[in-house]
């Protein structure tokens, strides 16, 4: 599928102008280089489960009036968008967040730094992009709370594509937890986004994405981290809602003693598609990536996971894990679990297990047999197999956030 | 007035007729034991009155204080009263064991019209039967059952029938893999529940544990039917004789 085809009216997609006259030029380079592009099909592996065709036409976007920021009940500072118009924003000491259209030129490398699986999307993302915030935290900078960023659509976003970026900058040496936190009204409206993230020598930082969308949306994102020597990362997906979603996350462990933990949870519904797509790239020695994702599948729901591991020549005592195990309670509920190992240096550990099964009815007899009703034992049983994903958050402010999505997807689960 | 009353009970599996009229009736207070040989229908009786989903009742009424118990699902029996300790208990990770306790207690008090207790005068009461039980009160922080060794799944089986003050427990061969330590923590427990008003089925293979809960009645469970009733002495019979010495003697008399 060429990009002009989902795109009838090219000329419509508006979008707001750059004060850089830099960014406004690498604007126009993928504006003037993504006609001729294709989008990813199921003739590439990674996209090859997703359902092309039912993805909506690209129409314009038109910024709506600015809306009133929510209230925020969590322990933490906010960032918000609505629409793509930041809205409310946190003065932190050693935190600088910067509109991408208010931003210098001395920005744009940050910016533009490349992403690595830069495709049509990634390049529609970069020629028609409605938002962009840079997040920067200064070395040796710690804060004493995550930053959570809200995105929220409203209904007057109804059937538009946004296009977000978020580029996250964490200096030598300091701690950056995100709650990433996507939410929408009840309307049709896609979001194709881009999170880069670059994180400098003895960095940490954690970063927690929770979708929890209307059924009629799209979401396609990529997520882009970039390791440096002994950094640490923690990398949360949980998909909850929405009617067509990839979640990718890339992480580049280019530093040794890098390492990354990975969890999610995926739990399409009705007719919903959710894929999660991760990346290793192990590119040095010493590095670590463990995995831990979990799938529920409900009705007609159908799931993806596509976990691919790449271990370079020279990446010797690289330390990778992946385990994804579903529960698939739908009779027409599908998914797709691929593992995809790629590993080219001969001294290394590295495991993957996936496991595709459904709700235990000896476990469900007992919890029934000492009085739990069965529909309250079967949301116990959904939380407590979600709870190996759910629990790698049980520090975080938002960890109730992640049990309360899993227990509303198992209230309404029919 | 029998708090159990089970009346020529036909039940089974795919078609594979286990219990084949079985009668039973149990009032309130007492004891009974059933004992019988490996494939008798023992572990089949307990599920079949627990509610399991996979046992097809076939013929036969059985009355649980009044209801009939075979219209009831899993959960309203034990909101009625019904508790089976499980011969084998069931392993949940991921769902907390004292969360899963709490569920199951309130789930009982507001089927019978009391409100919910809050969290913390629940721990207080679990961890109280703990010490009497002699159980780390760490286990309540784990999963249900998850790694927990054979004793300390009965113990946990225990501290739920405790908890949850049953008017029938059915022990399904509880004593199987314990030590003789367990064993007498674990006959203490149920012992301390004898109040001369709740009733216990207790489902054993072995005499042992009938020397540590004293059954006022034992019957002998062979093909689906209950062959002989008696008292304590039965039970020392056949320990002393095998369950062959039965066979034998009801061929003769056959």
């Amino acid at each position: 599928m060429s990009v002009t085809s989902l795109m009838p009216d090219v000329g419509a997609l508006s979008n707001q102008a750059f004060v850089s006259d830099a960014l406004t030029a690498w604007q126009k380079e993928a504006r003037d280089s993504v006609k001729a592009m294709v989008f990813p099909s199921r003739k590439d592996e990674a996209w090859r489960y997703v359902p092309h065709r039912q993805l909506p036409a690209l129409s314009a976007y038109q910024a709506s009036a600015p809306k009133e920021a929510l209230a925020c009940d969590l322990d933490v500072y906010c960032l918000e968008l609505v629409d793509g118009i930041c809205v409310a924003k946190p003065d932190l000491q050693g935190l600088t967040i910067t509109n991408m259209q208010e931003a210098s030129d001395d920005m744009l490398p940050a910016f533009t730094s490349a992403i690595k699986e830069d495709d049509a999307w990634i390049r529609l993302n970069q020629a028609y992009l409605t938002h962009g915030v840079l997040i920067e935290l200064d070395a040796q900078c710690e804060l004493d709370k995550p930053l959570m960023i809200r995105e929220r659509v409203t209904k007057d976003a109804t059937d538009q594509w946004l296009q977000g970026r978020f580029v996250i900058e964490v200096g030598e040496n300091a701690k950056l937890d995100i709650i990433y936190h996507l939410m929408s009204e009840d309307t049709s409206f896609a979001l194709n986004g881009v999170t880069k993230m670059t994180l400098a020598k003895h960095a940490r930082c954690s970063y927690l994405r929770i979708q929890d969308l209307s059924s009629k949306a799209t979401c396609l994102h990529q997520t882009d981290i970039s390791q440096d020597t002994s950094t640490d990362v923690r990398v949360g997906q949980f998909l909850f809602g929405g009617a067509i979603t990839r979640d990718a996350v890339h992480v580049a462990l280019e530093g040794e003693h890098a390492r990354v933990d990975l969890s999610g949870v995926y739990f399409p519904k009705s007719s919903q598609y959710m894929n999660i797509y991760t990346h290793m790239t192990h590119a040095v020695p010493k590095t670590y990536a463990n995995q831990m994702y979990r799938g529920i599948l409900c009705d007609q729901g159908q799931g993806v996971f596509y976990g691919r591991v790449h271990v370079l020549k020279d990446a010797q005592k690289t330390e990778a894990y992946q385990r994804n195990a579903n529960l698939i309670l739908g009779d027409k509920a599908r998914v797709n679990t691929k593992p995809e190992l790629e590993i080219y240096a001969d001294d290394v550990v590295c495991s993957h297990g996936a496991t595709v099964g459904q709700l235990d009815e000896d476990q469900l007899f007992y919890l029934r047999s000492r009085g739990i009703p069965e529909k309250q034992a079967h949301a116990l049983l959904l939380d407590g197999f979600a709870r190996s994903s759910t629990d790698c958050w049980e520090d975080s402010p938002a960890h109730d956030l992640l049990l309360a999505g899993v227990a509303a997807a198992s209230h309404t689960e029919e | 007035m029998t708090v159990l009353d089970i009346n020529n009970l036909h039940a089974g599996v795919e078609g594979n007729e286990i219990l084949k009229g079985l009668n039973l009736s149990i009032k309130p207070g007492e004891v009974h034991a059933i004992m019988g040989p490996n494939g008798a229908g023992k572990s089949s009786l307990s599920n079949v009155l627990a509610g399991r989903d996979e046992y097809e009742v076939t013929e036969g009424t059985v009355s649980f204080q009044g209801d009939d118990l075979l219209e009831l699902s899993p959960e309203e029996r034990a909101h009625k009263g019904l508790f089976l300790a499980f011969q084998y208990p069931v392993e949940i990770p991921g769902v907390n064991n004292m969360y899963f306790m709490r569920a199951a207690y309130n789930a009982k008090r507001e089927a019978n019209g009391l409100e919910p207790e809050d969290a913390y005068p629940f721990m207080m009461r679990v961890q109280q039967l703990c010490g009497e039980l002699e159980m780390n009160p760490d286990f309540l922080k784990r999963s249900v059952n998850d790694g927990f060794s054979g004793g300390e799944k009965k113990r946990n089986e225990v501290l739920q029938m405790m908890l949850l003050e049953p008017s029938l427990a059915i022990l399904d061969e509880t004593d199987s893999g314990l030590d003789i330590d367990a064993l007498r923590i674990i006959s203490d427990g149920v012992n301390a529940l004898r109040d001369g008003k709740r009733s216990f089925l207790v489902v054993t293979h072995y005499q042992r544990l009938l020397d540590y809960i004293k059954p006022d009645f034992v019957h002998v469970l062979a093909d689906g039917q209950i062959v002989r009733s008696g008292d304590a002495s039965l039970a020392l019979e056949l320990e002393e004789k095998g369950y062959a010495w039965l066979n034998s003697e009801s061929v003769q008399e056959g």
